[in-house]
């Protein structure tokens, strides 16, 4: 049985930058059965369902934890995802980076993984943003956001977002890897600590994966973190304290350890309200 | 000779004097490096390094937090 979709993910334009689609209740028959599984969840529930379909999240990066980020966040049902990244699709993204296909070196990522979600999950909108954001633009788009995610391969972009969304009091998640090492993080201003209290104004080993290689899984694991963390912020609106998941490769686990706030930060410097 | 206690740094055992702060555990074990440090479940602000003296059994997470992605 043959089923019409619309697949054609959408370039964002500043004239489309509107509300996600009205409300619908309950959800449609082809929706009720797309998420079906996840509707069978104890706290989940067409509601649920419905408030996530309300839902607008930026994801600056679609490396190796952006792909699996946003194909968890697509197939939960976020209602409306915005892909940004300025990159081409290399050949050698292609183990880790697994929205991607041979076809699609050369391909902007952010339009090469928007078009491949959008097939994925047909009842979503997926906008793609193909160029490297500046920061007024960042600023714009995260402002735009109910939740960002910092998919990210270099500490001056982690570090504009964490300023802005600090300047804005909006709670972001994020993650690094490189090597061995292995980094998610849930910062929440309102509750003190950011990425700056770490001291980490500056990349501190020479530079990430190009020079230091990654482990395969590790950008997965990261990234499936990043989406279930999202879930979680976006469905119960928790206000949670700003902590960083820090991963042992020998013990092949993480611990989580809570981000205290340096009162001096230059970027935050601010008591804590949670 | 000073007294040593049992840390935990990065998951693997090892002794230290009693008394030492996490400054002189970083200069000890990173010096140099740029990193941060969690203990017992807490990242420490850099400014509170020489404040904090270890505790035996204490749980030392020294890392550096690479970009990529």
């Amino acid at each position: 049985m043959g089923t019409n979709f619309s697949t054609s993910a959408n370039l964002i334009t500043s004239a489309n930058l509107s509300a996600p689609a009205a409300l619908q209740s309950p959800l449609p028959d082809q929706q009720f059965l797309y998420y079906s599984r996840q509707l069978l969840l104890p706290d989940w529930s067409e509601q649920r369902q419905l408030q996530l379909q309300q839902k607008k999240v930026l994801i600056v990066g679609m490396g190796g934890l952006g792909c699996p980020a946003a194909t968890y966040l697509a197939g939960a049902g976020v209602g409306w995802l915005l892909l940004a990244d300025g990159d081409k699709v290399e050949l050698s993204n292609l183990p880790r980076q697994t929205l991607f296909r041979v076809s699609d070196i050369g391909v902007n990522k952010a339009e090469a993984a928007a078009a491949t979600l959008q097939q994925l999950n047909p009842f979503i909108r997926i906008d793609a943003l193909p160029v490297m954001l500046d920061e007024a633009e960042l600023s714009r788009r995260i402002a735009w956001a109910d939740l960002v995610l910092d998919c990210s391969d270099n500490m001056a972009t982690k570090l504009a977002i964490n300023r802005i969304c600090q300047q804005q009091q909006r709670c972001w998640l994020g993650a690094s890897a490189s090597g061995y090492q292995g980094y998610s993080w849930l910062i929440n201003p309102a509750s003190g600590g950011c990425l700056e209290c770490l001291g980490h104004q500056q990349p501190l080993l020479p530079g990430g994966c190009l020079q230091q290689g990654v482990y395969t899984p590790l950008v997965g694991q990261l990234g499936l973190q990043l989406a279930s963390m999202a879930l979680q912020q976006l469905a119960n609106g928790r206000r949670r304290r700003s902590f960083v998941h820090i991963y042992q490769h020998h013990q092949q686990q993480f611990s989580q350890c809570q981000l205290l706030a340096d009162p001096q930060c230059e970027c935050c410097g601010v008591t804590a309200d949670v | 000779m000073s007294e040593m206690i049992d840390i935990y740094l990065n998951g693997d055992r090892l002794q230290v004097a009693t008394g030492m702060d996490l400054q002189q555990l970083q200069q000890q074990f990173a010096d140099g490096q740029h990193v941060a440090i969690a203990l017992n479940t807490e990242i420490m602000p850099r400014r509170l390094w020489a404040d904090r003296s270890l505790q035996a059994r204490d749980q030392v997470l020294m890392f550096n937090l690479v970009a990529g992605g």
